[in-house]
């Protein structure tokens, strides 16, 4: 019985930080911030569902494979968006200094 | 190498192609003025408009058509399908049998439909050749393409994890393809998703090192050469009539040769994309 | 109206898959952006596959990779949709590189991938 509710919990918060991402991708105005909720959903989340699969099936085989998702998946976000923030900055010639009204749009 | 670069001068448009009749026509439409260049706009914003309706009329005529279709297919998931019939059924029991593969659908591209999949190689070479001449770059163009590749620290530390274990999942999934999900076309495309992560970890001077332009050539060719030479003897010796091991060491290796092909098509592609040569 | 939706239901990936092939299609036919019809091609690819893949299921069918239960013909799906869309994949895939070259090429000579202004600027070329 605690199993499922432990999972259940991850799940929701799993959830709420998707919610969260996807409400920032949308609403925030400027191109880093939006990558940032982007990313932190990414791998935040990713994490709390694959923990929440974890925990709910115990250990075996298949979850072992699920830690090395979560270990592929952990390495290659933030390294992706650092990647694409940096191709923001290179291409961007505000950047590093003062932002106008424009850039933000 | 001359042939090619007047290749892309026609691409281009500078140069004409010879058997042209469209010269004659060229001077008389210069006589014509620029006036009627205002009433082609907007014939061509009028043309534009019914276009639109007339797409849209195409698309709900075609969407109520293939929704009736659908309806009245058998439903998802029922044994009544008619693709499930003797044909599968034969796949699915003679398979190993026949060809030595337990993975069936591999046994079946490469075994009994092994010319279809013969073909699609071709046809992924063929898509490398037309992308490498449309996209040869000449002297002037080289020189403004930059190579990113290298000069950042957490992507180069990130790779040298990352593509060992990139790599090892691509021939794992490329050796077993026989007997497991996985094949040619999938490891083929992990191992150029590695390679492809390689170059831009590392900049383009470290996959030439060991790729270099007669390399990556001799792997295509070798990989079409080879599949070609070994799906011919098996049909030559008569197919069926070998004995199961021999047949499933022929999958294996058209396998590969599959996973070569794809492999250094995925490769071309990102390397005539970003820099226009190998 | 109870026997339209249980049609539906029961061919629920059919009617996604002709639902995906008409927004490509329209998608294909009224884009003005280059770039953009090559990606309307390849949502049709994908409807086209969702339409095959979802053919060959059996309810209750595992995967057609023999296990310990041998070639027991009831056990495993149909495996011939799965080689079709694998060569579909291929093709698509092949098809969609050609279609970028091209577009590149057209790029680097007009500067624009725009059809309305392509259309503008090969007829000024021609008078």
């Amino acid at each position: 019985m605690i199993r499922p509710a432990i999972a259940g919990l991850l799940y929701a918060l799993a959830l709420f930080v998707f919610f969260s991402e996807i409400l920032g991708l949308y609403r925030f105005k400027y191109v880093l911030n939006r990558m940032h909720a982007a990313a932190m959903g990414d791998t935040l989340g990713i994490m709390l569902i694959v923990a929440g699969t974890i925990v709910l099936r115990g250990w075996s085989m298949a979850s072992l494979k699920l830690v090395l998702i979560l270990a592929f998946m952990f390495l290659t976000g933030p390294a992706a968006t650092h990647l694409i923030a940096g191709g923001e900055v290179r291409s961007n010639e505000h950047a590093g200094g003062e932002y106008t009204q424009e850039d933000r749009r | 190498m001359k042939k090619l670069s007047r290749f892309n001068d026609w691409v281009d448009g500078e140069l004409d192609f010879p058997l042209s009749t469209l010269h004659d026509a060229r001077p008389e439409r210069h006589e014509r003025g620029r006036h009627h260049s205002m009433s082609d706009s907007r014939s061509l914003s009028a043309f534009s408009k019914v276009y639109a309706l007339l797409c849209l009329l195409v698309c709900l005529l075609l969407v109520c058509t293939l929704l009736a279709v659908a309806a009245a297919l058998p439903g998802f998931g029922s044994e009544e399908n008619p693709t499930v019939n003797e044909v599968s059924e034969h796949y699915v029991g003679q398979a190993e049998h026949e060809t030595g593969a337990e993975n069936v659908i591999a046994g079946m591209i490469l075994n009994y439909r092994g010319f279809d999949t013969f073909g699609e190689s071709c046809v992924l070479f063929l898509a490398v050749c037309c992308v490498m001449q449309l996209l040869w770059s000449t002297g002037a163009e080289k020189k403004q393409k930059t190579d990113f590749g290298g000069q950042d620290v957490i992507l180069s530390r990130v790779c040298r994890v990352l593509v060992p274990c990139v790599l090892c999942f691509g021939l794992c999934v490329l050796f077993s393809g026989h007997t497991s999900p996985g094949g040619g076309f999938s490891g083929g495309s992990v191992l150029g998703a590695a390679l492809i992560i390689f170059a831009l970890a590392f900049g383009d001077g470290a996959v030439s090192r060991f790729f270099s332009r007669r390399i990556y050539n001799l792997v295509r060719i070798t990989g079409l050469m080879v599949y070609a030479l070994m799906f011919g003897c098996y049909i030559f010796l008569g197919a069926n009539g070998i004995e199961s091991e021999l047949s499933r060491y022929i999958v294996l290796v058209v396998d590969i040769a599959v996973g070569l092909v794809v492999m250094s098509t995925m490769y071309g592609f990102y390397s005539f994309y970003t820099k226009g040569e190998l | 109206m109870t026997g339209l939706i249980n049609a539906i239901i029961d061919n629920r990936y059919a009617v996604t898959a002709v639902l995906l092939f008409v927004i490509g299609l329209a998608n294909m036919l009224l884009q003005p952006n280059l770039i953009k019809k090559v990606v309307a091609f390849n949502i049709m690819d994908s409807a086209t596959f969702l339409m095959l893949a979802s053919r060959g299921f059996v309810e209750g069918r595992v995967a057609a990779v023999l296990t310990d239960g041998g070639a027991d013909v009831s056990r495993y799906v149909n495996p011939i949709p799965a080689g079709l869309v694998l060569t579909g994949i291929v093709v698509s895939v092949s098809v969609s590189a050609f279609s970028l070259a091209l577009i590149q090429r057209i790029y680097a000579r007009y500067g624009t991938v725009e059809l309305g202004e392509l259309l503008k600027l090969t007829k000024k070329e021609k008078v």
